[in-house]
């Protein structure tokens, strides 16, 4: 979810390289989402346990993690916390889009439907249980990298420890986190090589972007408050509707005429428009925004993985092939050993 | 676009193709009338090379402005071993075909032409560092200080306290420690203002110093967990190599 701003943000399009010995705060929730709804079997089952337990998202969190060590980023997760209540009704309508698309899937099975059908209703019924969120967080333990419990949201948190300089970026496919302030935002971070264009037969190369606040302000020649008043505009998960027939180049229209979403207010036109299509107050949603509810409590400490646990709770808890665990583990303690290794750029 | 420069002994070149190509894949050779520069940096961003060749090296040279040449490192580093220590060395742009002709002179005369390749400049900056430690040594006392140290681990320790200059490293397999006084004989200058300690792989450091059979001394400048820059002259009015490394950081 989060705000559609991908139309009129540029991106630019970076290796690896740039991102060596680099902290990156990934947004946990969204990563989890990925993996369960990508990682999937071709009839869209996602992996299972032989009781029937769902481990598409340790799988995800396991490999794709190696593969950002291995690359030489730092990576830490940064989890939700209580949502902001104002964000409780999208949370509601993702729960009533995912229930649907639970029973169009077990409805599409019975049928016989086509599996590319099967499968698409599949991934959009990707729910993410406390119990998943809670063995992430321990496999990450044991795996010796280190998570942080956002008081709020995820992306937020991530902003606010890039803004601070303890991280370089925030990771995410949202565009959120560059309206909570992160001065730079890696898109396709856990994503690797090609991915498949939702309900077409393409695929398409994807690349690692890198969103930069400071430019995406200059080139729209707007503030932060105003690139948040943009955002409401079109919605965000405070306000999903966001204004009818108002999309991104119109909302930034809109932007450049009033300056504020205050001034727009003053005329009674959208005056009324707003208070009847962004239920809630619109000033409150930019102040989440401006100032998250954030915590300094937080130790970023990548420690050797504890091989026997990370057997354990993969092979015999989660029937993870043991030959596979053992050569991951063996990436893993290779990677985080080169990591080790600074690069001449930490010392411009 | 004109370059040829002959070197009346191959040995200095060699050794500067064996260390650079090691580290780097392709650079570019800067060729003007005071000599040959080149910067580059290793693909993972940890080593750069910087060398400054004064037109003097050369028993002849003669360059037309400025002349760039793409080299692929390995291929020339390939050439050059072929070459003996004492051969006479001639190095020259073949404009039509852009190769450089490579010609080595010994018993026989042979002729090598490596094509050359498209590199891509970027400006690359180096990181200035106010260094607490200083110590020129002997080179041969590092380069037999790493094989040392490489019985054991593949990382090294580099310390200096006013005194004394360390080389350490701990493994499985136990502890080596190298150490030079101040007053011994190998130990040519030693300027420091605080101890300090970093760490470095072996690996790098070991490919650096092979550039040193071509000189005897190197400075070194040292701090705390921060770049090593060893810096080897390559006798009077030659020019020298440069070597910036990036340590290793044990915590987090």
């Amino acid at each position: 979810m989060g705000v559609q701003l991908g139309d009129l943000i540029s991106k630019k399009v970076i290796s690896f390289d740039l991102l060596r010995g680099k902290i990156i705060a990934l947004d946990a929730y969204n990563c989890l989402y990925q993996f369960l709804s990508i990682i999937r079997q071709p009839d869209g089952t996602p992996l299972k346990t032989s009781n029937g337990k769902i481990t598409s998202h340790i799988s995800g969190l396991l490999y794709r993690t190696i593969n950002l060590i291995e690359l030489g980023v730092k990576p830490t997760y940064v989890f939700d916390g209580e949502p902001h209540e104002l964000k409780s009704s999208t949370i509601e309508g993702r729960q009533i889009i995912r229930r649907r698309a639970r029973e169009e899937w077990i409805k599409a099975i019975e049928i016989g439907a086509p599996a590319e059908e099967i499968r698409r209703v599949a991934q959009a019924s990707s729910r993410l249980s406390e119990e998943m969120i809670e063995e992430s967080k321990q496999l990450l333990e044991i795996m010796g990298v280190p998570w942080v419990q956002s008081p709020s949201e995820g992306e937020a948190q991530a902003a606010y420890m890039a803004n601070k300089g303890t991280v370089h970026a925030a990771g995410s496919q949202d565009w959120d986190s560059i309206l909570y302030g992160a001065p730079r935002l890696v898109r396709n971070l856990t994503i690797t090589g090609k991915r498949k264009l939702p309900r077409k037969n393409v695929w398409v190369e994807v690349e690692l972007e890198l969103i930069e606040l400071e430019k995406v302000l200059q080139e729209l020649n707007l503030t932060r408050e105003q690139l948040v008043d943009l955002a409401i505009l079109i919605g965000t998960d405070y306000n999903p509707d966001g204004l009818k027939k108002v999309g991104p180049k119109r909302a930034l229209e809109l932007v450049r005429k009033f300056g504020s979403i205050e001034k727009m207010l003053n005329d009674p036109e959208w005056e009324s428009r707003i208070k009847e299509e962004i239920l809630a107050d619109p000033l409150e949603i930019r102040e989440i925004f401006l100032k998250p509810k954030v915590t300094d409590k937080y130790k970023l400490q990548w420690k050797e993985p504890q091989a026997e646990k990370v057997i354990d709770f993969l092979y015999s808890k989660r029937e993870f092939s043991e030959e596979r665990i053992k050569k991951a583990l063996e990436r893993l303690q290779k990677a985080m050993v080169e990591r080790k290794q600074a690069t001449l750029e930490r010392f411009f | 676009m004109a370059f040829r420069a002959v070197m009346s002994e191959a040995r200095t070149m060699k050794s500067l193709a064996e260390a650079i190509s090691n580290l780097i894949d392709e650079g570019a050779l800067r060729a003007t009338k005071e000599g040959i520069k080149m910067r580059a940096v290793d693909p993972a961003h940890v080593a750069m090379v910087i060398l400054d060749l004064s037109s003097k090296a050369f028993e002849e040279y003669e360059v037309d402005g400025e002349t760039v040449l793409g080299i692929d490192l390995e291929k020339f580093n390939t050439i050059l071993r072929r070459a003996g220590p004492n051969e006479r060395l001639e190095m020259k742009l073949d404009e039509g075909t852009n190769r450089l002709k490579i010609t080595v002179r010994g018993i026989s005369t042979r002729s090598f032409n490596l094509p050359l390749i498209e590199v891509s400049e970027e400006e690359l900056r180096v990181p200035q560092i106010d260094y607490p430690a200083q110590l020129k040594i002997d080179a041969g006392v590092i380069r037999e200080g790493l094989k040392d140290a490489e019985t054991v681990s593949d990382h090294v320790a580099l310390e200096v306290d006013k005194n004394t200059f360390y080389m350490r490293a701990s493994g499985d397999a136990g502890d080596v420690e190298v150490k030079l006084g101040k007053d011994d004989e190998a130990m040519v200058e030693l300027n420091v203002k605080e101890t300090v300690k970093s760490l470095f792989s072996i690996e790098y450091l070991d490919d650096m110093m092979k550039a040193s059979l071509a000189t005897d001394v190197v400075l070194i400048s040292l701090g705390n967990n921060l770049p090593v820059l060893l810096e080897l002259k390559l006798g009077a009015e030659v020019g020298k190599i440069v070597f910036l490394l990036a340590p290793r950081i044990e915590t987090a």
